[in-house]
């Protein structure tokens, strides 16, 4: 056990993981399926370690407390005492003023962007702090078919069969799309946020998910897409935010590769939003829509070539305002 | 998101008049449903069944009850966390009431989708850190008023094997496990608290101490191995 390899050794990956579960799970059960195969001296090194670690599962209770009433009380008063405001630990004021310097050299230097027509990121740290609590439509598909306050647009069937959105299977090879869009427009001086639940398999170019907010009604037949238009997309794994004016913004992370589904976050008001995927921000700035025209909100799902139709489906969506 | 759900089951939970999945029309103010469901209008059986994103949505706006209610979810395992890394009631007894007056306060930093366990023991761990500090600084401590409940028998090993197990032999390498606890490293002793007593995955731990995961992995097989040794078994 000298070089252990526990990045890629799959024994090693799988004892690790035994540990950790414990007795019992699955993972225990492999691993020790899997040690009987290594040589002896191997296997009962291995044996010992579980050994300890089974000693700690029947050990669990070991120093395990629970609050008493007077621990309670105190931390009830203390809570009465405390305004649920963030407030800068004393600890973290002397980084804040080293930060505080790198910010006015970052400020200048996107002043000097924006003064060059840049595409820079405005502020929108306001949309941050915005409670979104009251539901205007939201479904999780569970009704199996198209939920209502939502219409279908685009060329494609669509699939709710399986309590998610997704296209249906079709023999027509050609790229076209289809979604679901709010039967009826937010107001544009509106401040509302969406919320879709995304998932995608295999290559997520196949079919690409899209979540947007449009300005305009005119959805074209094939591909359900508008001339003006707030959207996000997943781009070689890379979350892209297309902007109204045609721009692209990737996003400087990639998703993770993961069967789950992971949400995707629209925080929009009447000139600026804030756009994140899986907790992440993608992008957020001055959105571009029009100031006066109602938003036109949805998803869709747009297919490339004979792909696949169920490599990306949407679980949920929800449209809330604060 | 205003997505409630029972922490026991893990399904959607849906307000009287409601009908899952049949969402909320745009613009009806005479629909009296999900939109009916403001923070402070739900029943705390209701509240007691949300789960801790939506708790936490609350507790943001400043909800004391439903902080209350992740109090009562999380405080054994956060205290518990305490005195198996500091073995030390008074320390953890100042810094458990912290931990959760801080989180009270600092709500509005906790972001959907993390766990709230990772964000809750994220605190913990860096007050504890501090708590470490400063004891090196400053070693005499103040005895405070004991509000903690199984204190005395959940420190002592041997007590702890004998409620484990009948079989004596069992119960010795139970409790050498146990005593040899206190003789890892604090790194190899914190990922057997956090992975093995809490429960947490790699991927958890790994966003809680800012660690690898696969540094993780390591020092929980030296970690046990080292145990193993210690008890005698090597």
């Amino acid at each position: 056990m000298a070089d252990l390899d526990l990045q890629s050794d799959p024994l090693l990956h799988l004892l690790t993981d035994a540990l950790r579960a414990g007795p019992g799970t699955p993972a225990w059960h492999l691993a020790l399926d899997r040690i009987g195969d290594t040589p002896a001296e191997t296997s009962a090194q291995y044996r010992r370690l579980m050994e300890a670690r089974e000693a700690l599962e029947s050990g669990r209770a070991y120093r395990s407390v629970r609050a008493g009433p007077g621990f309670t009380r105190k931390v009830m008063e203390g809570l009465d005492n405390a305004p649920p405001v963030v407030r800068v630990p004393t600890a973290s004021l002397v980084a804040l003023g080293g930060a505080a310097v790198v910010l006015l050299v970052l400020g200048w230097w996107a002043w000097a962007l924006l003064a060059q027509g840049g595409a820079t990121p405005n502020d929108t740290g306001q949309l941050t702090g915005v409670y979104f609590g009251r539901p205007v439509v939201t479904t999780d598909f569970s009704a199996r078919r198209l939920p209502a306050g939502f219409r279908v647009i685009g060329k494609l069937p669509l699939d709710f069969s399986a309590a998610s959105l997704k296209l249906a299977k079709t023999s027509d090879p050609s790229p076209a799309g289809a979604g679901i869009v709010v039967d009826v427009p937010l107001d544009a001086d509106s401040t509302f946020a969406i919320e879709a639940d995304v998932r995608t398999r295999g290559n997520p170019d196949d079919v690409v998910a899209q979540v947007f907010v449009s300005d305009t009604p005119d959805f074209s037949p094939d591909r359900a897409t508008t001339a003006h238009e707030l959207a996000w997309f997943v781009q070689s794994a890379r979350p892209t935010v297309a902007l109204p004016g045609g721009v692209l913004v990737p996003a400087n992370f990639k998703l993770p590769d993961s069967r789950d589904a992971y949400l995707v976050r629209f925080v929009v008001d009447p000139d600026s939003a804030r756009i994140e995927s899986a907790g992440k921000l993608v992008w957020s700035g001055k959105h571009g829509l029009s100031p006066t025209l109602p938003r036109y909100v949805g998803v869709r799902l747009i297919k490339k070539g004979d792909a696949r139709v169920d490599s990306a489906i949407f679980k949920s969506i929800r449209v809330l305002k604060p | 998101m205003q997505r409630r759900v029972d922490h026991a089951t893990r399904k959607p939970v849906t307000d009287a008049g409601s009908r899952e999945g049949v969402p909320v029309p745009v613009h009806s103010p005479d629909m009296p449903v999900i939109a009916s469901a403001e923070v402070h209008d739900l029943t705390p059986v209701v509240l007691g069944r949300a789960s801790d994103e939506d708790l936490m949505r609350r507790t943001q706006q400043g909800d004391k009850q439903a902080f209350a209610i992740i109090y009562e979810r999380y405080s054994a395992s956060v205290l518990s966390y305490l005195y198996r890394m500091l073995g030390n009631v008074e320390d953890v007894e100042s810094i458990g009431q912290e931990v959760f007056l801080r989180a009270f306060r600092f709500a509005p930093t906790y972001k959907y989708p993390q766990k709230l366990s990772t964000w809750l023991f994220t605190i913990t761990r860096n007050l504890a850190i501090n708590n470490a500090r400063r004891r090196k600084r400053n070693p005499v401590r103040s005895v405070t008023e004991l509000n903690l409940e199984g204190v005395d028998m959940s420190g002592d090993p041997y007590q702890v094997a004998a409620r484990a197990t009948d079989d004596v032999e069992k119960q010795e390498q139970i409790a050498n496990v146990l005593k040899a606890l206190d003789d890892l490293t604090t790194d190899q002793k914190e990922v057997i608290m956090l992975g093995i007593f809490q429960d947490l995955s790699y991927a958890e731990m790994e966003a809680i101490t800012g660690t690898k995961a696969v540094t993780l992995r390591s020092r929980m097989f030296h970690g046990l191995k080292k145990l193993a040794k210690m008890v005698g078994a090597e």
